[in-house]
């Protein structure tokens, strides 16, 4: 069954309509199963493996390449996870609150699914690693264009499912990475200035 | 939809056979750093060889890093003979040179690093390519010796300073400049007007303190009278074999032969690794381009009247 599936390419379909048509690929998760939002995992598993190898052809690598490719891997994988289970579960409580209805597995294999475009980063950047030419330019340029086109696929996604608005879509896409910033911003900013106050209060001592 | 699965498909092998390609090119960086770093002792002592440091082009500090080609200029030059002499795996370096020749300034703080570097015992020979004139030599001489081609092109010792005078033409074409000036030399390079005598004579003066530098520095790194080198030294350009027979250089030879006699003056014996500058393709091609237009800027200097501090140890002067 499993092997019929994979010769049948239909899995590709969910990849084909997350970059060329989001509103479709949402309808491809409508119909797909557990297997699916196991699989979507792949997607950030193989995005964070090559973050990895994309950091360490930008710079001189040393052979501390070893531990990232092995240790750094796992902790970025696992970093990808639990920000689109954290972020899902923020989106999925917000439009609970608001009366529709909760769809977490599938806002997550729709997230999953929109990284694949950052795909691209590393063949793209790879190009002009082998040139030496403006290499942190062009770094800079395609991961914010990879990344304008993720969040795009997201966007869409989230407005095809709970029948918003692509402004309102924006909104609850933007609203968790707002809130982790500001929560993150305010406890970097509480935290020096506990260390700074436990440090004079050392001196005064 | 078929033919959409098997473009998906080739872009999904693409994407493979980049990671793949990618994690190669890291693995052999990461081999080459290693070797690398063992040749130049860096994680353990081991592999006494000989640094090579170039210097090309126009001497001046204004030649810095491009966008496209590696840095140049006297900074880099300098902080190169730094690395190579706090190596301890480097006992001879190598300078090779192609200059004709420099600003004041940028020249003497090599000739002063490389004397430095002599004083710890490394050995510094000057191998001359195409051209080492003026400031070019003057970084020679500081080498314990200095290895020619018979037709290199070498000596014009020398200072100049250029400044354009437009006047004419500016008389001509009816333009006239209002200068508003703190002190009455303030423009004395000034394109649009006759140099006066007392500034002529300012300039003189200037020329003469750095040229009778030059002439000591280079009987002191030279290890020569200064009265033995004062007769020729009127800026006068000579080839490897009259430049031999003066005693301008010590020997005619090559890079090659350069690098040979580096290891016998430091008992390397023959088989010693080299430790030369590396350069991408790209940066090779785009850095002669780059190299081009910065000599053109080296002239744009030389005739630039806004510019009033450009005295020279130049090899093309006229």
């Amino acid at each position: 069954m499993l092997i019929n599936n994979f010769k049948s390419l239909k899995w590709l379909d969910s990849i084909y309509f997350a970059l060329t048509n989001p509103k479709f690929l949402f309808r491809e998760i409508e119909k797909s199963g557990n297997l699916t939002f196991v699989l979507s995992f792949l997607i950030p598993l193989i995005l964070s493996f090559f973050y990895i190898v994309l950091f360490s052809i930008i710079k001189i690598e040393t052979s501390f390449f070893y531990y990232k490719i092995s240790y750094g891997w796992f902790f970025l994988f696992i970093l990808a996870f639990l920000k689109v289970i954290i972020f899902t579960s923020i989106i999925d409580s917000i439009m609970q609150f608001l009366g529709s209805g909760g769809n977490t597995k599938k806002t997550i294999v729709l997230f999953n699914f929109a990284l694949f475009p950052l795909l691209f980063l590393l063949p793209t950047v790879y190009i002009f690693t082998v040139l030496n030419f403006g290499i942190g330019f062009f770094f800079f340029l395609f991961f914010l264009l990879y990344s304008l086109w993720s969040i795009l696929i997201s966007v869409i996604g989230l407005s095809e499912m709970y029948k918003i608005d692509g402004w309102k879509a924006l909104f609850l896409y933007v609203f968790p990475h707002l809130f982790f910033g500001i929560v993150f911003f305010l406890l970097s900013v509480s935290t020096v200035g506990l260390i700074k106050g436990a440090i004079e209060n050392f001196f005064l001592f | 939809m078929e033919k959409n699965r098997k473009i998906l498909i080739s872009i999904l092998a693409m994407l493979t056979l980049s990671v793949v390609l990618a994690l190669s090119d890291v693995g052999m960086k990461i081999k080459k750093k290693n070797k690398l770093e063992l040749e130049k002792g860096i994680p353990i002592a081991s592999g006494n060889g000989i640094g090579i440091v170039r210097v090309e082009g126009p001497i001046s500090f204004a030649s810095q890093a491009g966008f496209l080609s590696k840095q140049t200029g006297a900074e880099s030059i300098i902080k190169r003979l730094d690395l190579l002499s706090k190596s301890p795996n480097i006992k001879a370096i190598v300078v090779r040179i192609n200059s004709p020749g420099g600003t004041v300034g940028a020249t003497e703080e090599i000739y002063k690093k490389i004397l430095k570097i002599r004083k710890k015992n490394i050995t510094i020979i000057a191998s001359v390519g195409e051209v080492a004139a003026s400031g070019g030599y003057y970084v020679a001489s500081a080498c314990n010796e200095i290895i020619a081609n018979h037709g290199s092109i070498t000596g014009s010792i020398g200072v100049i300073a250029v400044s354009p005078n437009v006047s004419k033409l500016f008389k001509k074409l009816g333009i006239t400049l209002n200068v508003i000036k703190s002190g009455k030399h303030k423009d004395i390079f000034s394109s649009h007007r006759d140099m006066t005598k007392a500034e002529k004579k300012i300039i003189q003066n200037m020329i003469d303190s750095s040229y009778k530098k030059f002439l000591k520095d280079v009987a002191l790194g030279r290890n020569m009278n200064q009265a033995d080198i004062e007769p020729y030294a009127d800026g006068r350009v000579f080839n490897g074999s009259k430049a031999l027979s003066l005693k301008l250089i010590d020997k005619i030879g090559t890079f090659e032969e350069a690098l040979e006699r580096a290891a016998e003056l430091s008992s390397l014996g023959k088989n010693y690794p080299i430790y030369d500058e590396e350069n991408s393709p790209f940066q090779k091609i785009f850095g002669k381009l780059e190299n081009l237009s910065k000599n053109f800027q080296f002239f744009k200097v030389l005739f630039d009247s806004s510019s009033s501090n450009h005295l020279l140890y130049n090899g093309y002067g006229n």
